[in-house]
């Protein structure tokens, strides 16, 4: 019970810390999201679909495909959902990386590790803390988009599909979640704020890389590569844009055995490190 | 029959890569202990500390707090102690008081509000400031609250004084003596202020480059064969003339102040000093033991000296040295 609350405590002031951060990128990233809902809400997309067709097919395949292009939630998918990665995957690495280095850099992790609470307490808290602050910034965004969606022509005509909205909440937030126990794991290893943060977004863009283009520029070998890749999994074009479900639990599963293969490699790093004066 | 050590280590050694941080530490030290720990900056007191909290892992060699291994128990262990780091730092965007909070929140029975308030009164920090705003001093006394507030079997204190005036010291020391006496807990005291750990302490080690060279309690430690020496001559031509006469090897610290020669000699070498004392027409002479001060500097003047010999050897000569002095004071406090 003490342990719980010794957590909630941790979590309670991380929270506190971000709280303005959160709420700020959060309505920051939602109002994108509705923005991008009103740019689309009064499309023609029989017309859209037709310009599509009348490109040269590998121009196509270039810009996600017909797919991708052809209804109110791939458009919405391939201008917000695909670019996650951007608009939040940055900041989060940003908050992440700083979050256990920034303690050794300043001193303080020395006090609080001095107090009645484990490594892998201490650590357990921070990782959580950075969950709950993906999960609440995403929820504060996918508020928003849902209000776009309810009130967009385009999507009231195409029916409202909140069952896709909630899968690809769900998918994004493991897919920032992979991106932010990444970091997570590198401040384990470095102790060091530039040094976690360069090797965090080094990791991001070689994931961006090979989940994104290493089929385009080598079909056959890319096909194979592309799953070490957590992008490959993040499929939203396919949930939200497409409102096919068939692999989600598979890639909910993989990318969740992702974030916690790397949280326990960091609780099993953290746990023996000397902590740097 | 004896007690058991609140701290014991044996033989702990530290390398952070190739450097040393400690080696062969071995210490004891007993419930309701107020024990000084004492050396220059670089000796080793914090690497000892840290690895005592588990903040860092010892290269070999073993650490118990309460008979618990610091390596697997520590949780259980850090309920019962309360620390003060060497270089103290908080979050600086939080008030006084909700770092004390939060601190105190990680314990399993919080201190109570009323004696957080009454510490800052005493020690007149404004805990409403954050802690961007404080002086180095008040962020100290925040650590002293912290120290002091949680009801602990054992204090931790790395330099707990620094920063700090004077009127403040002495009330923190003040309150560290009724917080020893009220709870009767043990306290570790590191410092390279000896006059501070003289005020408190029942034992005192020495560390220097990473080695314990004493432990002993205060007043052996004060009268550990070293004696200091003020001799009066009539006027300073005559004192400077008989600087180059005192004994060879006999003085150490050898300092001049118009009319006045002071010097530290071991005691053994006591009786030629004064022999030569008889062939100078000296006015007044003055033998007592030295200060803490003294025979701390003393300390670390032969110490450079050993630096050449064989490393390995001085450590293992050393340990027995210490394990012998450590029986001795396990015999005087295990009763």
């Amino acid at each position: 019970m003490w342990k719980s609350q010794k957590l909630l405590e941790l979590i309670k002031q991380d929270m506190l810390d971000k709280k303005w951060s959160l709420l700020g990128m959060g309505i920051l990233i939602g109002l994108m999201g509705f923005y991008v809902i009103s740019l689309i809400s009064s499309l023609d997309f029989t017309q859209m679909q037709a310009y599509i067709e009348s490109l040269p097919e590998a121009l196509r395949a270039m810009l996600g495909g017909e797919l991708d292009l052809a209804n109110p939630y791939s458009l919405t998918n391939a201008y917000f959902y695909s670019f996650i990665w951007l608009y939040l995957g940055i900041f989060i690495i940003y908050i992440t990386s700083s979050l256990i280095p920034q303690e050794v850099e300043n001193h303080t992790i020395d006090l609080t590790l001095s107090k009645p609470i484990t490594r892998i307490g201490y650590l357990t808290g921070k990782i959580l803390f950075v969950y709950a602050f993906i999960t609440a910034i995403l929820a504060i965004t996918t508020i928003f988009i849902a209000l776009g969606m309810s009130t967009a022509p385009t999507f009231l005509e195409y029916g409202l599909h909140l069952d896709r909205l909630l899968a690809a909440f769900l998918l994004a937030t493991l897919h920032l979640g992979t991106m932010a126990s990444t970091s997570v794991f590198f401040s384990t290893v470095f102790l060091d704020t530039k040094k976690t943060t360069i090797a965090s977004v080094v990791v991001m863009f070689i994931m961006f890389f090979i989940g994104d283009f290493s089929s385009l520029m080598n079909p056959i070998l890319g096909e194979t590569i592309q799953y070490a890749s957590t992008w490959t999994y993040y499929n939203t074009a396919q949930v939200f844009g497409t409102g096919n479900f068939n692999s989600l639990p598979q890639n909910i599963l993989i990318l969740l055995a992702i974030n916690i293969i790397l949280s326990i490699a960091s609780l099993v790093l953290f746990r023996r490190k000397d902590i740097p004066v | 029959m004896p007690q058991t050590p609140i701290i014991q280590t044996k033989n702990l050694t530290k390398y952070y890569g190739k450097h040393l941080g400690i080696r062969n530490v071995n210490l004891e030290i007993y419930p309701q202990e107020i024990f000084g720990f004492l050396g220059p900056n670089g000796a080793g007191k914090t690497t000892t500390i840290r690895i005592l909290l588990d903040l860092i892992r010892p290269t070999s060699g073993t650490a118990t707090i309460f008979g618990l291994d610091t390596q697997k128990e520590i949780e259980r262990i850090h309920e019962k102690i309360a620390y003060i780091p060497g270089e103290l730092e908080f979050n600086k965007n939080w008030t006084g008081r909700r770092t004390i909070k939060h601190m105190l929140n990680l314990y399993n029975h919080a201190a109570k509000d009323s004696l957080i308030e009454n510490f800052a009164q005493t020690l007149k920090v404004d805990l409403n400031k954050k802690v961007k705003e404080f002086s180095k001093g008040n962020k100290q006394k925040i650590g002293v609250i912290l120290a002091l507030a949680p009801d602990v079997e054992l204090l931790v204190l790395d330099e707990p004084t620094s920063g700090l005036d004077p009127l403040i010291k002495n009330e923190f020391y003040k309150l560290l003596s009724e917080k020893q006496i009220q709870t009767k807990c043990t306290i570790f005291l590191s410092s390279h202020i000896l006059s501070e750990v003289e005020k408190v302490a029942n034992r005192v080690a020495i560390i220097n480059q990473g080695s314990i060279i004493q432990v002993a309690t205060l007043n052996q430690l004060q009268q550990l064969a070293l004696k200091n020496i003020e001799i009066e001559f009539p006027t300073p031509d005559q004192a400077k003339k008989n600087l180059n006469k005192i004994p060879e090897k006999t003085a150490r610290n050898l300092t001049q102040q118009t009319n006045t020669l002071n010097l530290l000699c071991s005691r053994e070498d006591l009786h030629s000093v004064l022999s030569w004392l008889k062939d100078t027409n000296f006015k007044d002479l003055n033998v007592r033991n030295p200060s803490l001060e003294d025979i701390f500097l003393e300390y670390y003047r032969v110490q450079p000296y050993e630096k050449n010999s064989n490393n390995k050897e001085r450590g293992e000569k050393q340990n027995v040295e210490i394990t012998e002095t450590v029986r001795t004071h396990k015999t005087r406090y295990a009763r």
